[in-house]
């Protein structure tokens, strides 16, 4: 700041001096003025950025601890109760359900923990055991021991169920459908059996006897009512591959089903397709 | 500003390591300086307007007003450096700002009589000195370019005469002839100055 005195005449008197001060006073006042006025604007700039760093922060932190206690609790909550998970299991191990809606993630079926990722299972190992077991040995003829020995393999790969895929059921097989549905094989055959008096060469109801006499047990005849509808109806004929195939096992000629589960196998787009690997697999041992 | 620096604390008062420093750059008029002191000084001002309950937007004019005579203090040197933080003496001034606000919201509800202890020699300096900011800011507007310019940018923005006719701020290309335009504008500033005491019977 330069001195006022500067600014003065050399004969100047008490009025222009005090006048000199007053204005230098006022200078110096206005350039405070413009400094703290400049200081506020930085100090309000300032304290805006606070306010968001702050913010931002807690977000960050927000964000972070939510991300903590999803990954330390959110896994627990997925958990399914056993109820669900034996519900979960049944679903997969129907094969009436299209192949895609088998594909769940593997089910510890053997209480073993399975620690590969799903693509590198083994077929058997992605698929639950079967959910009913084969029919009963009164269907085996011949030796005891061989009998015992096609059960135990039969068990291990009736991949069965009802509804059928693709059969739309309707008057006059309502009754025999439900008691399909209930696994009432006997009634179910009974009814069939009286209708077929009527409708003899209805698909339908071939289908539905072909599959009733699988469950029964009776492999020759399944295989009858099953091979006629062969190439008839394209929805049927995924499933009825693999029942031919299990009719085929059934009635002890293991060759014939080992190559018809192959050609099942060999496509991997095929609904049963896993289930044939694990029966290819269980075969050729 | 990048995003590293915005996340960065902020603390204003960092780059002075210790109090000297802090002064020194205080009676540079450093706006870090000033900043640095305010920031430290803030809580108490907020903490004295709730006390004397003042309305809740005062406590930042309190704070400015404050910093304002504190400022005067280190220029006319009636504040110098013994050690302690200038901020505590800021602090001191802020509690008698607020106060004499108290008082002068008082005043206007009660008569003037009841009050002739209300005297702080430091807010009557200020209000003086505003009177004559305002009386200057009044002339220089009278005056109009170059002189208003001339005189400002020197007087009151506080930048040297190399930056000024460095910038080209002015129509002065050298700095001899802005120092002399300068030295004719705060003559004639004075003069107004002069004629208006004379004027005012002052």
């Amino acid at each position: 700041m330069e001195e006022h005195k500067q600014y003065l005449n050399e004969n100047a008197d008490e009025q222009e001096r005090l006048a000199a001060e007053q204005v230098m006073e006022g200078l110096q006042e206005l350039r405070l003025q413009a400094r703290v006025h400049e200081v506020a604007l930085e100090r309000a700039a300032l304290y805006r950025r606070i306010f968001w760093r702050r913010f931002f922060l807690s977000l960050v932190a927000l964000v972070m601890i939510t991300g903590a206690a999803y990954l330390l609790f959110g896994k627990k909550d997925t958990t399914l109760d056993p109820s669900t998970q034996k519900q979960s299991i049944e679903q997969q191990a129907d094969p009436s359900l299209p192949a895609n809606q088998q594909d769940t993630p593997p089910q510890n079926t053997n209480g073993r923990k399975i620690d590969r990722p799903v693509a590198q299972l083994d077929p058997a190992e992605r698929l639950p055991d079967p959910r009913y077991p084969a029919p009963d040995a009164t269907s085996f003829r011949g030796e005891e021991q061989a009998g015992q020995n096609l059960k135990k393999l039969l068990n291990q790969m009736w991949y069965t169920g009802y509804p059928l895929t693709g059969l739309r059921v309707q008057e006059p097989f309502l009754k025999a459908h439900t008691n399909l549905k209930n696994r009432d094989f006997d009634a179910a055959y009974i009814e069939l059996d009286r209708l077929e008096s009527q409708y003899a060469q209805n698909d339908t109801l071939r289908y539905m006897k072909g599959y009733c006499l699988l469950e029964m047990g009776e492999a020759y005849e399944a295989q009858t009512y099953l091979s006629s509808l062969q190439g008839k109806h394209a929805a049927w004929e995924a499933q009825l591959q693999w029942y031919r195939g299990l009719a085929m096992l059934l009635a002890g000629e293991q060759d014939k089903a080992l190559a018809q589960f192959r050609q099942i196998a060999a496509r991997p787009q095929h609904p049963y397709y896993k289930q044939a690997k694990k029966a290819v697999g269980l075969l050729s041992r | 500003m990048g995003i590293i620096e915005w996340l960065a604390p902020s603390n204003p008062c960092r780059q002075f390591g210790n109090n000297e420093r802090l002064f020194e750059a205080l009676k540079r008029l450093d706006n870090a300086a000033i900043l640095c002191v305010q920031t430290r000084a803030k809580p108490m001002a907020h903490k004295f307007a709730r006390q004397y309950n003042l309305p809740s937007d005062a406590a930042e004019d309190v704070l400015n007003q404050s910093t304002l005579i504190f400022l005067r203090k280190i220029e006319d040197g009636s504040y110098q450096f013994q050690g302690h933080a200038p901020s505590t003496y800021l602090v001191e001034i802020i509690r008698r700002v607020a106060l004499m606000q108290t008082r002068t919201q008082k005043k206007s509800h009660e008569t003037i009589d009841n009050h002739h202890d209300l005297y702080d020699p430091d807010v009557a300096a200020a209000q003086r000195q505003q009177e004559s900011a305002d009386l200057v800011r009044q002339f220089l507007g009278q005056m109009g370019d170059p002189c208003e310019t001339v005189i400002r940018l020197h007087h009151i923005d506080g930048y040297s005469d190399e930056e000024v006719v460095r910038q080209a701020w002015t129509r002065y290309t050298t700095i001899d002839s802005l120092k002399i335009k300068r030295s004719d504008c705060m003559k004639k500033l004075i003069q107004i100055a002069q004629k208006w005491r004379s004027t005012n019977n002052i």
